[in-house]
């Protein structure tokens, strides 16, 4: 598989710390190729800080490498949880930057 | 999920800590009932119900937040003004707090989730709370919502900007420590009004493990909640993390302003404590980095103010504010008053090896020869008194005041009184005498069994009560001393005192006493340690059915400890319970039988004399003109060989009756080491256990009780056979 059609992933159970390395490791399975990456969130049943982390490495995995992942069908759970961390917009391009001062 | 090992231990402090909160909110809601007003009792409730919501939601402990939720807003009602205190209330509310000891002791015991049996228990219980919840259906809030603000004393607090810098530690994922979930906590605090993310930790393309928290969180909160409580969410987190939490920059000027408005104090640290703007933890961090610093270095330490700059836990114009403030130019010093947790069993341990300090200790006394000298007599009583010093502090380690076992029984006392009928005030005094840890966790039961029959069989119901004359209100103390190397414990009622007759009348129609037989009143009143002795006419579900009493005593007596009565018929009745200060170690009297050896405990010891020439088979002889029978050893151990020539009698007094001893050789005092029987020798009675003597003999100590009441059946036995 080469360009055009996009990679679509689906999660359709929780994003939490116990799914979140199998779902990272689909991310960057899908990055790898340079087509773009399509996300949908419509079925995420629960979103911890682990799930929080793996989308945040995609997006900024996909920036790094020059690809395009975009992320959509952001449903109850997720928009409530990124509120909280007050990153709402940041996933589905309404974007506002995610900064932070850097720590040792 | 499964609860890794470190959130395992983190659980564990949770359950620790939980069991205190529970028991101030228990304290707490029994001084409101007696004194509804006490403001300061409110808010000291309420905290204690806020933290125990807080830290059980931390932990992801769902349906105990739901429930202590709900407690909380009635209390958050009460507070406010908006709720007056009634029994009615107390009654409802004490309850709950049993239910939320429940869940805890759950959670201890590896369930984070509610039992079906729990959740209808608590769904009772919160219906018993609904009336108190709609007497301002503003504030009931349905669970899970934002909560009332957290609680601090006096007026009201305004609200504080605070910037919180939140790095968690790289394994708090795999511990269960979402920082999303505190991110929410901190939500029902106050107000959350900016968050932003840091993802700079975030490694590139494949270095990334997706179970290691890489994220970093600034926080701008604005709360009413003082820093100390803030921090407190972080606290099972602060330890692997970076958690600072400092005012926000607009705030600097109303601590300076704080700050002047305060005393003057010696230590930089107490001003900054006080004006709330760095916490006792923070300081405590500070000390450890200054003491670090100046490790090794002859020069002047790091001031404790610069430290506190730097680590960027406060802002220099406040740090200046408190310099000045400073009494004079005093060095500060810092003592460090906090307590540890100690693990019981490593205190055990050194009490051990304590105790065979002093038998290796007895053992050079036990050789003159090395007394010879004059210098090594010298070194040698030095070396006695600090081994004696020794054994106090090791000792004193283990003493805790006996208050806070006898402050539970308010509870008991409120229950039972309630079900009952009567009136009974407690009054607690001498609750700072302390005495063995074992000793207080064990005597806890027997105590309860004491209290109740007092309150059941002892205090008079009010109408009785005020026909004879007495105030309605009947009062139960619990006094507590210290006498003569043992502990007191007297539970003092006002009731109708023992009966004496009904007693003897019973013990008749039980086979216990012979008709007639004439008996002192300790002997009497000694007969309702009687297994299946009850005089009550009713079986309440208090006491009555006969056991308790007997188990009491059995206790006590395992214990190594005796149980008086004092009674005068309509006045009263004192139960007095004496107890060695500690399990470990006594002071015992060491004789010698042929090749054997025994220690009779020396408090029991009253006096030894020679033994009268006389006939082999006789067992009593004229001390002072009185009959003083005797027990051999020799023949009731069945010891091998000819008694020696002159042979001495030590006499013992039990309960007020003495008895003497035959014994071969008398050897002296000699401190002592229990070691407990195994259990193949459980059945024995006259033996309370072993010790190793200085010279490695074992010696058996005698448990002089069973040995005085046993040997009178054995008598009899044998008279009659």
């Amino acid at each position: 598989m080469t360009a055009s059609p996009p990679h679509r992933i689906a999660v359709d159970d929780e994003l939490t710390i116990i799914t979140a390395a199998e779902y990272n490791r689909r991310l960057a399975a899908a990055l790898s190729d340079g087509a773009p990456v399509e996300v949908c969130l419509a079925g995420v049943t629960d979103l911890d800080t682990a799930g929080l982390q793996v989308l945040l490495h995609a997006r900024r995995e996909a920036h790094r490498l020059g690809r395009t992942v975009t992320f959509r069908d952001l449903n109850e759970v997720v928009r409530d949880t990124l509120a909280v961390a007050h990153l709402d917009g940041v996933l589905d391009g309404t974007a506002q930057t995610v900064t932070g001062r850097s720590e040792a | 999920m499964s609860l890794g090992e470190d959130l395992g231990q983190a659980l564990g402090t949770f359950v620790i800590e939980a069991r205190e909160l529970l028991q101030d909110i228990e304290d707490g809601l029994i001084a409101l009932e007696d004194d509804p007003a006490a403001d300061e009792t409110v808010n000291a409730l309420f905290r204690a119900v806020h933290t125990l919501k807080g830290s059980a939601g931390l932990f992801g402990l769902d349906h105990l937040v739901e429930f202590t939720h709900v407690v909380e807003t009635v209390l958050g009602l009460v507070r406010e003004g908006a709720l007056g205190v009634s029994p009615g209330l107390v009654s409802a509310v004490l309850p709950c707090a049993d239910h939320i000891a429940a869940i805890v002791e759950g959670v201890a015991a590896g369930q984070t989730q509610a039992s079906p049996s729990q959740v209808r228990a608590g769904e009772d219980l919160l219906a018993g709370l609904r009336p108190f919840l709609s007497a301002d259906t503003a504030q009931t809030r349905p669970a899970g919502s934002v909560p009332g603000p957290p609680a601090e004393t006096g007026p009201a607090r305004p609200d504080v900007a605070w910037e919180l810098s939140l790095r968690f530690g790289p394994d708090s994922l795999r511990n269960g420590m979402d920082p999303l979930a505190f991110l929410r906590y901190l939500g029902t605090m106050g107000s959350v009004t900016r968050v932003t993310t840091d993802v700079d930790a975030l490694p590139e393309a494949d270095g990334m493990d997706p179970e290691t928290c890489y994220l970093g969180f600034e926080v701008h909160l604005v709360t009413d909640a003082p820093k100390a409580e803030i921090e407190n969410v972080f606290e099972f987190v602060r330890e692997d993390g970076d958690i600072r939490i400092v005012a926000a920059d607009d705030q600097t000027d109303s601590y300076v302003q704080r700050i002047q408005s305060l005393p003057e104090s010696e230590r930089v640290g107490d001003i900054l404590v006080r004006s709330g703007a760095v916490t006792e933890a923070e300081i405590a961090r500070a000390l450890r980095i200054q003491q670090e610093r100046s490790a090794g270095y002859a020069e002047p330490p790091v001031r404790i103010g610069e430290v506190l700059v730097e680590e960027n836990i406060v802002g220099q114009p406040i740090v200046e504010a408190a310099l000045g403030k400073q009494r004079g130019t005093v060095e500060a010093r810092f003592h460090d008053t906090q307590t540890i947790r100690i693990d019981a069993s490593r205190l055990d341990k050194l009490i051990d090896l304590v105790g065979e300090l002093v038998v290796a200790q007895a053992s050079t006394g036990m050789r003159p020869a090395a007394a010879g000298q004059g210098g090594a007599l010298q070194a040698e009583s030095e070396v006695m008194r600090l081994v004696d010093e020794v054994r106090h502090s090791a000792l004193a380690l283990r003493m805790v005041p006996i208050g806070t076992t006898l402050r539970r029984f308010e509870r008991v006392i409120r229950d039972v009184s309630m079900d009952l009928g009567k009136e009974v005030a407690l009054v607690v005094t001498g609750g700072d005498a302390e005495m063995d840890k074992a000793l207080v966790e064990r005597i806890g039961d027997p105590l309860l069994h004491l209290v109740r029959n007092s309150l059941d069989h002892g205090i008079e119901p009010p109408e009785e009560r005020v026909r004879r004359g007495k105030r309605a209100r009947g009062t139960l103390r619990l006094n507590a001393f210290h006498d003569a190397g043992s502990v007191v414990i007297e539970v003092i009622d006002d009731g109708r005192g023992l009966d004496r007759e009904r007693i003897l009348a019973k013990a008749a129609e039980r086979g216990l006493v012979a008709p007639g037989a004439v008996l002192s009143d300790q002997d009497v009143y000694g007969l309702i340690f009687e297994p299946g002795f009850s005089t009550a006419e009713s079986v309440s579900s208090i006491s009555g059915r006969g056991v308790g009493m007997d188990v009491v005593h059995r206790s006590v007596t395992e214990l190594r400890g005796s149980i008086e009565i004092d009674s005068t018929p309509g006045v009263g009745t004192t139960m007095r319970i004496r107890l060695p200060l500690t399990l470990a170690i006594i002071d015992g009297f060491l004789v010698g039988v042929g090749e054997s050896s025994f220690i009779i405990p020396l408090d029991r010891v009253t006096e030894c004399v020679e033994l009268p020439a006389g006939p082999a088979d006789r067992d009593c002889m004229y001390l002072r003109g009185e009959v003083l029978p005797f027990i051999r050893l020799r023949s009731l151990f069945d010891i091998p060989g000819e008694p020696a020539r002159r042979q001495s009698v030590v006499v013992i007094e039990q309960s007020g009756q003495r008895t003497g001893l035959v014994v071969d050789s008398l050897m002296g005092e000699v401190q002592t080491v229990i070691k407990p029987l195994g259990p193949l020798f459980s059945s024995l009675n006259c033996v309370s256990g072993s010790t190793i003597l200085g010279n490695g003999e074992v010696a058996l100590i005698l448990d002089v009780g069973p040995l005085v009441a046993g040997h009178g059946e054995r008598e009899r036995l044998r008279v009659a056979g």
